[in-house]
């Protein structure tokens, strides 16, 4: 028995060893990839080339592989040894003889590029084992990344004012964005699964999720908003009753300096009354 | 609690029922079902396949033909949880403790099997005994495996419906197979242990081997089958990408990307892993022997099962870097998560996993020198192996990036250091493990020797050649490693192949010369005095069964983990509240939790075993 206990002993502490260890090191939660149901109503280009840029760190992953020290993929926000800025590279590219791809001009490669990366394949980054015919990456619009025509242009967006040129891309007409469904998951438990479900965390600082920085200043902070407004919100309401206000009709009030018609107004629809009081009363400081 | 979980699973299928069935009263179905399935349910092992046929049935009555599957629509009600439980942490855990039962009964047999086969040719009775002694012990492991089995497809079915309702019609056909099988591999079983003595003459004897040929040819068959599931849920083959429909071709569904390499990659570390729960069987049974034969047969079974682990550690890591590779190969994006995204920290757990597993083995080894006289005259190499190990440890451990919060990156500009680049890169890693592998394999050489002295007149040559394939060897796997931080990605990838071919080639032909140099040793001095090994050697057996168990763990919530938010990697999203990536601390409570399960049920067989003997006795 003790020597049973002694073994027992020992094993238990290789276990807490190598928990403690696992616990030490850095921790980071990856929150799923949301819909990003953002209208395109009268936003500025800056705007939308911001939220291009978030995309471009954030959803789409495309800085896992176009980037210089990896160098999975052609470098493509600065001149490098795979040629100038791709916005001015794709001028280019649609003029060499070689190219078979469909576009006619630097914009559409852009797209053409994201929706059907095999349509040209830069020499040197073809999948392995093509013959330089297949590119290894994914068509943006399936699986993981699933970016709808608004995000797709906001990355185009994005590029073009990276390479200091005027911004063209402009965000699709809301028909455009039929192919994209809302996901309804379902009932769920907590404020933080409520943060996922609906992409609040894409563009607003929360008190509840962290690691948002790179795109919390699309929507203003929701961190302390009872310390914010302590005499009492806009428009005379309370706070509770201006997070409700905010949530299903946000153009009602806009925060100075943000954009209006960047925040979606179908809430109201598409979000459970219950769902709408357990955040009302997170950020209220009710709970 | 049967009753419940009865009551869940057919509350489940009456859900199924009411959502999809037209004409068919399923609900009473269910319940005969239920039923039935408490009936049939003389044996434990026969519970998993039953419930696999009932589960079968209800995917293939629920909505027209079987092969005709898409998508279920994402709904309401899509998952469910019982009494509060976590869903994902029920099944996650259900899941892992079945795995590692299941590597355990598969990796046994493997090696009883050969065990068997040795003690046939030598016809040393001692081998015999052994492969029966690893049988006896794997059988109520057998059991254990079918109960988590036959839980985990009723949480399965109670707490993922629509998901387990499509795979089950996708892989509707490949499960009848496995249920067969199943059944099959129980007899196999049953007549290979309990026929031991019956069948110990003659050609009953080479019947019997034929039987635990068939235990084995059946229990691997199983695994692939299973591993089709897993690996058709990271990468998707032969259905349409965009709907998830069945193309119709099954081959196509089970010969997926990274089917082989899965395959693989268990197989062989399910010998490693039965090696290493073995060993810690033994080493328990050395420290409790009150006897000097049984302290001497225990340190004999002992250094077996290292051995075992060890000739299933050496080619693991190269089937991990073929299932890695894959990976890339099926999607970059993928890949990138894997070892340069949130999951590059679990790489540098797996280094100290690995790192431990390494110097368990070797420690285990250079203290068996001391069984045999003439063993001390290789203390001062130990010494060295032992820095060079842990150099190479230090090496792994050093991580690609550093990982940063999305304000610090934001700050630094990058996922690298401005300056420095990356770290750790994989070719500079693969030299570490190259390296390691190279080391103990010389530890496993210096033991095989010791004792004994080369006959063959071109000895002195032979010990040459074999010193100058190490030095090139290594010089080789070191130089390529740092080559690897000169050249692009796309480049380095690829250098991790003359790498292993470098590290496969030195094992390969100083084994041969070895064997030349060593064919008829003059044994001069006395073998191995079994038994005369110290307690702490015996640690180091615990050590490696638990860095091994924790490590499949790890792994396991990983190669889960990649496919992030998809419960089928780009077809069928993940929308449950739990579909965010844990962070490595949370998973690591789990894996601990898990790991302290089973090695409680296991300290449970093992009491089992030695009631049942003192039974016998």
């Amino acid at each position: 028995m003790k020597t049973l206990a002694q073994v027992m002993l020992f094993n238990i502490s290789i276990i807490f060893a190598f928990t403690w260890f696992s616990g030490s090191i850095p921790q980071i939660r990856s929150a799923p990839q949301n819909f990003r149901p953002i209208s395109g109503k009268g936003i500025s280009p800056e705007s939308y080339a911001a939220i291009g840029g978030s995309i471009y760190n954030g959803k789409g992953t495309c800085n896992l592989c176009h980037d210089r020290v990896g160098h999975r993929a052609p470098i493509l926000l600065s001149s490098s040894e795979d040629g100038p800025h791709i916005v001015l590279r794709a001028v280019d590219r649609v003029a060499e003889s070689g190219y078979k791809g469909s576009a006619k001009n630097g914009v559409e490669y852009l797209r053409e590029s994201m929706t059907d990366p095999s349509a040209y394949v830069v020499k040197g980054f073809g999948k392995v084992g093509s013959d330089e015919a297949k590119s290894p990456m994914p068509s943006v619009v399936y699986g993981p990344m699933n970016l709808s025509p608004f995000e797709i242009e906001a990355i185009i967006a994005f590029l073009q004012n990276s390479a200091g040129m005027t911004v063209t891309a402009k965000p699709p007409e809301r028909k455009d964005e039929t192919a994209v469904k809302p996901v309804d998951t379902g009932v769920v438990a907590d404020i933080d699964s409520i943060f996922r479900k609906y992409g609040c965390t894409l563009c607003h600082t929360d008190p509840v999720t962290e690691g948002n920085e790179d795109v919390a200043d699309t929507g203003p902070s929701l961190t302390a908003l009872p310390e914010k407004y302590i005499n009492g919100a806009p428009g005379g309401l309370s706070l509770q009753e201006y997070i409700r206000q905010s949530v299903i009709a946000p153009e009602t009030y806009i925060v100075k300096g943000y954009e209006k018609g960047v925040m979606p107004d179908d809430f109201a629809d598409r979000m459970r009354v219950s769902e709408l009081e357990m955040i009302v009363n997170k950020l209220g400081g009710t709970q | 609690m049967v009753k419940r979980v009865g009551t869940d699973l057919i509350k489940s299928i009456t859900t199924l029922s009411k959502r999809k069935s037209r004409t068919i009263q399923y609900a009473p179905l269910a319940r005969q079902l239920f039923k039935g399935v408490l009936l049939f349910r003389i044996k434990t092992s026969g519970l998993y396949p039953t419930l696999l046929c009932v589960a079968l049935l209800i995917a293939f009555t629920t909505e027209g033909g079987a092969l005709a599957s898409s998508l279920p629509e994402t709904h309401e009600g899509a998952y469910r949880s019982i009494w509060g439980i976590n869903s994902r942490i029920a099944v996650w855990m259900i899941a892992q403790t079945h795995l590692f039962f299941a590597a355990f009964v598969l990796g046994v047999p493997i090696f009883s099997f050969c065990i068997e086969l040795v003690g046939i040719i030598t016809k040393d009775k001692r081998y015999d005994a052994m492969a029966r002694e690893f049988i006896r012990i794997s059988m109520t492991a057998f059991s254990f495996t079918a109960t988590f089995g036959g839980i985990l497809l009723i949480l399965l079915v109670t707490l993922y419906p629509d998901f387990t309702s499509y795979s089950l019609k996708i892989f509707g056909p490949v499960m009848i197979v496995y249920a067969f099988l199943f059944i099959v591999e129980s007899f196999a079983l049953y007549i290979y242990h309990y026929g031991w003595s019956a069948m110990s003459d003659g050609y009953l004897k080479w019947l019997h081997l034929f039987t635990g040929l068939l235990l084995n040819l059946t229990g691997t068959s199983i695994m692939v089958l299973a591993n089709s599931w897993a690996s058709f849920m990271m990468a998707p083959s032969g259905v349409d990408p965009e709907t998830g429909e069945f193309m119709g071709n099954l081959w196509a569904v089970i010969n997926g990307p990274l089917w082989n390499p899965l395959n693989l990659h268990r197989f062989v570390a399910n010998i490693a892993y039965g090696g290493a729960i073995v060993g810690a069987y033994a080493g328990f049974k050395f420290l409790t022997a009150k006897t000097r034969e049984g302290k001497a047969h225990y340190d004999w079974m002992g250094h077996t099962a290292n051995l075992i682990a060890v000739i299933g550690l050496l080619p693991l890591p190269f089937a991990g870097y073929w299932l890695a590779k894959e990976i890339y190969a099926y999607s970059q994006q993928m890949g990138v998560t894997l070892m340069g995204g949130i999951f590059a920290w679990v790489f540098i757990i797996q280094a100290v996993l690995i790192g431990a597993i390494f110097l368990g083995v070797n420690y285990y080894i250079w203290v068996g020198l001391g069984r045999v006289s003439g063993g001390e005259k290789y203390r001062t190499a130990i010494k060295f192996m032992a820095l060079l190990l842990v150099a190479c440890f230090l090496v792994w451990f050093t991580p690609h990036t550093i990982v940063m919060t999305g304000a610090e990156q934001k700050t630094l500009g990058g996922a690298h250091h401005p300056i420095l680049g990356y770290f750790g890169v994989m070719s500079a890693k693969n030299s570490a493990v190259n390296i390691m592998i190279l080391t103990t394999f010389l530890s496993l050489l210096l033991y095989q020797r010791v004792g004994k002295r080369a006959t063959a007149s071109w000895a002195l040559q032979g010990n040459a050649v074999i010193t100058a394939l190490f030095v090139a060897g290594a010089i080789n796997v070191i130089a390529l490693g740092v080559y690897g931080y000169l050249v692009p990605a796309n480049v380095r990838i690829g250098l991790s192949v003359p790498q292993v071919a470098t590290t496969l080639l030195v094992i390969v032909m100083v084994s041969v010369i070895n064997y030349g140099m060593y064919k008829n040793p003059d044994k001069g001095r006395a073998g191995p005095e079994w038994g005369k090994m110290p307690v702490r050697s015996q640690y180091a057996l615990f050590l490696i069964a638990i860095s091994f168990t924790w490590l499949m763990g790890l792994m396991g919530y990983v190669r889960s983990g990649i496919r992030q938010q998809w419960h089928i990697y780009t077809i069928m999203k993940d929308n449950s509240a739990d579909s965010f990536t844990p962070t490595l601390g949370y998973a690591a409570k789990i894996v601990s939790l898990n790991t302290l399960l089973f090695m409680a049920m296991i300290v449970f067989i093992f009491w089992l075993d030695n009631m049942g003997k003192k039974r016998a006795s």
